[in-house]
């Protein structure tokens, strides 16, 4: 056996932990990228199940697909009830920015949501002088 | 180690094997904290993975991945087996890679170098898990908070590590003075 204690913290450990975070951080810059109409996409079994425009909706909706319930409303999307064990899916809460994602793996159910259209919409001309 | 110590690894390897399950468990009493992402949890399993690895063995430290996941089989089912099996695979991987870097290069790592570095890689290799298992990449979307959260747990498991390894390594001597 080799029980040659190491040492608890080196410097060269302040380069490692800076990477990881600098990478997480670039990755989580778009999720920042804002767009007005927002659409979440239902997938169930790998497939896409449904998609809901919910920025748009007066009243809350229901979804129901592989015994899990997903709610609908205008403040976002989330997962309502789930029959499986740990419910990290319910505790995920609401979300309502792109990118932005509830998974319940157990029950192979997702919902991620789509930026709807904003980069059209950021090619438009603000306005035209003449 | 040699071969007539087999007895006494096959102990040390139950033991290990104990601890790990023992803090998976008493890990999941600690409640999640509200500014954690969900799933997040502080690994502190991998104490035990990673003891076996920097000082059993390396096949040692693979039996513990192994019945560490088919622990999880049991008790939570297939899905939740493949994601635990393959956040401890590429966890494993790495902390070989490590072993192999720190006697090439002569230089060693650091504890919370070593679990920061297993951490993040564990939960890499189970959000690509889900990702495979569900046919999307939407769960990628959890990876930077992931990322950031391992980094955290990390340190945490590599300042507990320090901490235990003096009275590990003391029962693990004491069982090879008998044996």
């Amino acid at each position: 056996m080799e029980n040659k204690p190491l040492k608890l913290f080196k410097k060269s450990d302040i380069i490692i932990i800076l990477i990881f975070i600098l990478l997480a951080g670039a990755a989580l810059i778009p999720k920042y990228a804002k767009s007005e109409s927002l659409t979440a996409v239902v997938t169930a079994n790998g497939k896409e199940y449904t998609e809901i425009s919910f920025s748009e909706l007066n009243e809350d909706k229901y979804i129901t697909v592989n015994g899990v319930t997903i709610k609908a409303s205008k403040e976002g999307v989330c997962f309502e009830d789930s029959s499986c064990r740990d419910k990290i899916c319910v505790n995920t809460g609401i979300i309502n920015s792109p990118g932005e994602a509830a998974v319940c793996v157990p029950m192979n159910v997702a919902v991620y949501i789509k930026g709807g259209g904003s980069s059209s919409r950021n090619d438009d001309v603000d306005a035209v002088v003449y | 180690m040699k071969k007539k110590n087999l007895s006494l690894r096959v102990s040390l390897d139950g033991i290990i094997c104990a601890l790990a399950l023992a803090l998976s468990f008493l890990e999941s009493l600690i409640p999640a904290a509200g500014f954690m992402p969900p799933g997040a949890k502080l690994g502190l399993s991998n104490i035990a993975v990673m003891f076996a690895v920097l000082s059993i063995g390396k096949a040692d430290g693979f039996l513990i991945v192994l019945i560490k996941s088919a622990f999880v089989f049991l008790t939570k089912g297939p899905a939740s087996f493949f994601m635990s099996f393959s956040g401890g695979l590429l966890s494993f991987l790495c902390l070989i890679l490590i072993i192999y870097l720190s006697k090439k290069l002569k230089k060693e790592f650091s504890y919370i170098g070593i679990s920061v570095i297993c951490a993040v890689m564990h939960n890499a290799g189970q959000t690509c898990a889900a990702s495979i298992y569900m046919k999307t990449n939407l769960i990628t979307a959890y990876l930077p908070l992931l990322t950031i959260a391992g980094t955290g747990a990390g340190i945490i498991t590599g300042i507990v590590l320090k901490a235990v390894m003096p009275s590990l390594l003391k029962i693990s001597g004491k069982l090879k003075d008998r044996g």
